[in-house]
């Protein structure tokens, strides 16, 4: 796990897993965190540092900003679901687990809720908004 | 300018408009008004308001704005008297059709595990098999949720503004929304559609508010419903007694005049039959009298047989009301907009969907006399939309919507019951095609197949156009769907029997539909000696 960042006003964390078994230690660990739990699942970054993912790529950025803005106490975790091939293999543990019921990438799930934003959506900052509103 | 003359309705809104004659706008007309609405100078916060977020709501509003029209939408939803409230999205997705079928779907899983063992399959022990009820409820629970989700980030997309409030007129172009926290929200709206819906009614007895849930319940409920109770055997009583039995919680039906009143009474007596061989009881003629807490927390029901006079009780865990609904128009404040299109029901009359307030719309349940049914709201929320904002003419058809009743052996129907076509067309006038039926998959398990019946209603003259489609067996949703299409283009029974079937379904059947009522033959299936 690199990337750690605090933000200290507002006590933001942004990790950063690579790869599956990463994801699930990343997991383990969770339980005593009371912040709420974001996952923003994307493709692996190419040598040029953009994600194979086209989509991903257009949302990155966009999330990104959203979240250095963001005045609220979360956790976001940017997970990286491999290259295209591992991927697309209809059995890529990323979307065989049941606790992210990954269909697409990009996706951000918020832990243990059903809120979620698939594909494009993630490209909109008003549905980033409602993502992080407090709801009952 | 004048403002009147920005209303695009200036013709025929009554505000403008005396006996029956378009009149030429008079600025004396505005100034009668005591108040100045903020809209009167013809500009307006949105061009439509719907208030009800549900099936006829949403799709009224989401069609209206990719029509370019500038949307918002109340939805807001009372805790029902046992607490339960939920999110966005009305009572299909809440507390009617979805949580219902899935409930229903895992009524039939659990039969298929032992039909299964019939098939070959090694079942560890089927007497240990059974339903865990949290589990089955925070399955369908968090589905709810992350259809209410789904429903919210749609409306944010499509810049519908989502207003979670009770919604009231003010004036006729003005609501007023209380949110959760007391504070209001006011609104100015060109055009308002009403689709609130209704909710479940409880009989005026001793013990039914306090101590009696009803569908807004049952599918969040927090423990185990065990031996239940079901007052009311319309199609939301048979559909809970239904799973319930079949979950494995014995199950009562209080039947006050007769089971699926409005249905086909042939098949509805098919459907009871087939609960009842599945150990359901049903205690006819019957009216509730009073519901009581027992120390030991159960509840301790009375009814009244009300053909003998003699009084029943019984003691259940969970008593579930399912009288009727109404509809949810006192709280809207009609007579601010002058809306009184009021049935005596409470209901909005409505014909083409508009009340007697010209700018002022309706669809849904909360509409008199139409099916109260999801895809009938939706159907007329959007063609309403299409011709508010786009010009269209095209009117809604509430005849022949097909239906399904979600009962252990299901019953699908679409036109005519066999009484109304009588009724409409004397019996002399129809042919009756009908006949039992045996599915495949029933033999191996040894599955009861006495209800498995169908009928086709035709006029008797050749080429028998056919006005009703009447199936009780499995899936009868799938098999009637199609066939609806079938009817709305026409069908007749000579080009039904010219249909090839697929082999071997149960829709099939409906093609080899050739015994008629009147013959008298047998309609059991030829090598049947059941
Ligand atoms: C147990 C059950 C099972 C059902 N099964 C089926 C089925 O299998 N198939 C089928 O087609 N239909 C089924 N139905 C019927 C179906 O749910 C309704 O026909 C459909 O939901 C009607 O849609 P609507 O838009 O008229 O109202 P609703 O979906 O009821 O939506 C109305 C919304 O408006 C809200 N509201 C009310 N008043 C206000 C106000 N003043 N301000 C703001 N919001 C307000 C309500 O809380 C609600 O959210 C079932 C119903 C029940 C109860």
């Amino acid at each position: 796990m690199n990337a750690i960042k605090i933000d200290n006003m507002v006590k933001k964390e942004i990790h950063t897993v690579n790869n599956y078994d990463e994801f699930n230690e990343y997991i383990s660990k969770l339980s005593e965190k009371k912040a709420k739990v974001y996952f923003m699942f994307t493709g692996k970054k190419k040598e040029n540092g953009r994600s194979w993912c086209i989509y991903c790529q257009m949302a990155e950025p966009i999330v990104k900003a959203f979240i250095g803005e963001l005045q609220k106490e979360i956790i976001f975790v940017y997970v990286d679901v491999g290259d295209r091939d591992y991927w697309k293999d209809k059995a890529c543990p990323f979307r065989t687990d049941a606790r992210c019921k990954l269909m697409v990438i990009p996706t951000i799930i918020k832990w243990k809720g059903v809120q979620r934003l698939e594909g494009s959506q993630c490209t909109k900052r008003e549905l980033l908004q409602m993502l992080f509103e407090d709801d009952d | 300018m004048d403002p009147m003359f920005l209303c695009s309705r200036r013709n025929e809104c009554n505000r403008y408009r005396v006996s029956g004659q378009p009149i030429k706008p008079k600025i004396e007309m505005v100034v009668k008004d005591t108040t100045r609405h903020p809209w009167e100078d013809g500009t307006y916060d949105y061009d439509l308001a719907v208030i009800g977020g549900g099936s006829g709501g949403l799709a009224c509003a989401k069609e209206a704005v990719n029509l370019g029209a500038k949307v918002a939408v109340f939805d807001y939803v009372t805790p029902s008297p046992q607490g339960t409230k939920w999110g966005l999205g009305g009572t299909c997705v809440n507390v009617g059709c979805i949580p219902k079928k899935l409930m229903h779907q895992a009524a039939i899983l659990g039969e298929s595990i032992h039909e299964a063992v019939s098939y070959g399959w090694q079942v560890p022990s089927l007497e240990s098999i059974k339903i865990s009820w949290p589990a089955l409820t925070e399955a369908v629970q968090n589905h709810i949720k992350s259809v209410n989700w789904v429903t919210r980030v749609d409306l944010r997309d499509k810049k519908i503004d989502y207003i979670n409030a009770l919604g009231e007129f003010k004036d006729p172009h003005t609501l007023v929304g209380t949110l959760k926290n007391g504070s209001k929200k006011e609104i100015t709206a060109k055009n308002v559609v009403i689709a609130v819906g209704g909710r479940p009614h409880y009989p005026e007895i001793p013990g039914a508010v306090e101590y009696c849930i009803s569908s807004d319940d049952i599918f969040s409920l927090g423990h185990p419903p065990g031996k239940t109770l079901v007052v009311g055997a319309g199609y939301i009583g048979l559909e809970c007694a239904g799973f319930l039995k079949s979950l494995g919680y014995p199950a009562t039906v209080l039947v006050r005049s007769v089971p699926l009143r409005g249905f086909d009474q042939q098949m509805a007596q098919m459907v009871t039959n087939e609960m009842e061989q599945r150990g359901v009881v049903f205690h006819h003629r019957t009216i509730p009298l009073s519901v009581e807490k027992l120390e030991n927390g159960q509840l301790k029901a009375r009814w009244l047989n009300t053909e003998t006079q003699e009084q029943g009780e019984d003691v259940f865990d969970t008593v579930l009301m399912a009288t009727g609904r109404y509809a949810l128009t006192k709280a809207l404040n009609l007579e601010a907009a002058g809306v009184n299109c009021i049935s005596e029901s409470g209901k909005i009359v409505a014909a083409a969907e508009q009340t007697n307030v010209p700018h002022v719309y309706a669809v849904g349940d909360v509409l008199e006399g139409r099916p109260e049914l999801t895809p009938v709201a939706i159907h007329a929320g959007r063609l309403l939309a299409r011709r508010m904002f786009a010009g269209a003419t095209q009117q809604m058809d509430y005849e022949n919507v097909a239906t399904t009743v979600f009962t252990p052996l299901e019953y699908g129907c679409v036109g005519l019951s066999e009484e109304t076509a009588v009724h409409r067309f004397g019996s002399e006038s129809l042919e009756v095609y009908h006949a039992y039926y045996k599915p495949t998959e029933f033999f191996i398990p040894q599955r009861n197949i006495r209800n498995c019946y169908l009928k086709a209603v035709a006029l008797r003259d050749a080429p028998q156009r056919i006005l009703g489609l009447h199936f009780v067996g499995p899936v009868a949703g799938e098999v009637i769907q199609g066939f609806a299409a079938a009817i709305k283009c026409g069908i007749t029974m000579e080009q039904l029997m010219n249909t090839v079937g697929i082999h071997p379904t149960v829709a099939e059947e409906f093609t080899r539909l050739n015994i008629t009522k009147r013959s008298g033959k047998d309609p059991n299936p030829a090598s049947c000696c059941s």
